[in-house]
């Protein structure tokens, strides 16, 4: 239980060293940050196109079109993460030399898998 | 010198490794001492750094047994082993918590570990912004983070200059007076000579020599040659190599070294000449011998006499 305690507290290392690297490219981090917010401004305006009326209401509660979106986006980032980040993050180290270097300390290779598709 | 013994930090015993059709490393067995710094030699595609990967964990052994302390410490040769748009200490920082540190105390041990490499200064700069020295001590520093007791190094010199090598030699150095285990493998192979405690050479994966640095001189003990900066006086006639064998006689052979006609020849003293005896022959004819250096230093022979009977 402890070993696996200190293996997950090793993704927030994961975490920090990814948007450090985010960070250190400025114009892409902004970029990236206004791309997500400009996505979801146009969600609300095609939500606005949307009657509420027509959306399905589960156990009495009304449903926006912002909650489909949402649903549809978080499946999209499941499905990308599980075919395609893993596979291109641990590519990645192996392309700037650093695979190795992780794999010689005391870390298991799903923390590495999972700490290097988590940010 | 430390020797081995059953106590040994690094154990290799009649490891093997085969890639498809190809054996690359043979039966190859060898013991390293705590304290004692193991120089592995050989030429290129040898099996050195295939055995260093073995014993990083990085590869899998065909077959043979490996005995090693699990707090090993590997000094890889590729250039790239770093997120380089961060700095060096956030870097240290990542892979202190890779072994197990919890942010503040792998902090801690990432300032110590560049205060001992010499980084302090640069601690705070972008890897990218490291000259290649530095970078070959960062690398260093993530050797130590985990206080290994075994350290595994991979070319860690050949690509320096003299001072940045000397200073890596220093620090392996260093190391093993506080008692770890040092395999070292290195193409620059006169830098061992007071330096390493043992010596194995692989060729073609295979233990064409163990034992100690003086033993592995005596290995390539044939007739050596030295070059020689000879002038005559006469700056409008040059010396020339004919005129000086003729005053050398039966003593040894001397011959233009390089192509362009100038003052230095190669001499090899012949029989019982000495080298003294036919630098002596040559001031007696009256030349002034400027400069004498023997061409290749004895552990190059010896290297380049085991990679011959290797490939016999």
């Amino acid at each position: 239980m402890t070993a696996a305690l200190a293996e997950a507290g090793k993704i927030g290392a994961f975490v920090r060293r990814d948007f450090l690297i985010a960070w250190s490219y400025r114009l892409a981090f902004v970029t990236d940050v206004v791309s997500m917010a400009a996505q979801a401004f146009v969600f609300s305006l095609i939500g606005q196109l949307v009657d509420p009326a027509q959306l399905p209401r589960y156990g009495g509660t009304p449903t926006t079109y912002m909650e489909f979106v949402a649903i549809g986006l978080v499946l999209n980032l499941v499905i990308t993460l599980l075919l395609d980040r893993v596979a291109n993050a641990i590519r990645g180290e192996q392309m700037t030399g650093t695979l190795e270097s992780l794999l010689t300390t005391p870390t298991r290779t799903a923390t590495i898998q999972i700490g290097s598709a988590a940010s | 010198m430390a020797t081995s013994s059953a106590s040994s930090a690094i154990g290799v015993c009649e490891v093997s490794r085969r890639f498809g059709e190809r054996d690359v490393l043979r039966g190859v067995s060898l013991r390293v001492a705590a304290g004692e710094i193991h120089a592995l030699l050989g030429p290129n595609g040898a099996g050195k750094t295939t055995l260093l990967r073995i014993l990083a964990g990085l590869a899998d052994a065909t077959s043979g047994t490996i005995d090693m302390a699990t707090r090993a410490g590997l000094v890889p040769s590729g250039d790239r082993t770093f997120y380089l748009r961060i700095s060096g200490l956030e870097n240290l920082v990542f892979f202190a918590r890779m072994h197990g540190l919890r942010h503040a105390a792998a902090k801690r041990r990432a300032l110590e570990v560049l205060e001992l490499v010499g980084l302090s200064d640069a601690a705070r700069r972008p890897v990218g912004r490291y000259s290649h020295g530095m970078q070959k001590r960062l690398s260093f520093a993530r050797a130590l983070l985990a206080e290994p007791t075994v350290l595994l190094v991979d070319e860690a010199t050949h690509d320096l200059d003299p001072e940045g090598a000397e200073r890596i030699r220093a620090l392996t150095r260093e190391l093993a007076t506080h008692g770890a285990a040092v395999l070292w493998t290195t193409q620059r192979i006169d830098e061992i000579r007071g330096f390493a405690d043992a010596v194995t050479f692989l060729h073609q994966g295979a233990v064409r020599f163990a034992g100690s640095v003086t033993e592995l001189i005596a290995r390539g003990d044939t007739a050596p040659r030295y070059v020689v900066r000879v002038r005559n006086g006469r700056p409008d006639v040059p010396p020339d190599a004919a005129v000086l064998q003729r005053a050398l006689g039966a003593g040894g052979a001397v011959a233009p070294a390089g192509d362009a006609p100038g003052e230095h020849f190669l001499l090899a003293p012949r029989g019982d000449t000495t080298l003294g005896r036919a630098i002596a022959e040559l001031t007696a004819a009256g030349y002034d011998v400027l400069s004498c250096r023997q061409e290749r230093s004895e552990i190059e022979e010896a290297f380049l006499a085991l990679t011959a009977e290797g490939a016999r």
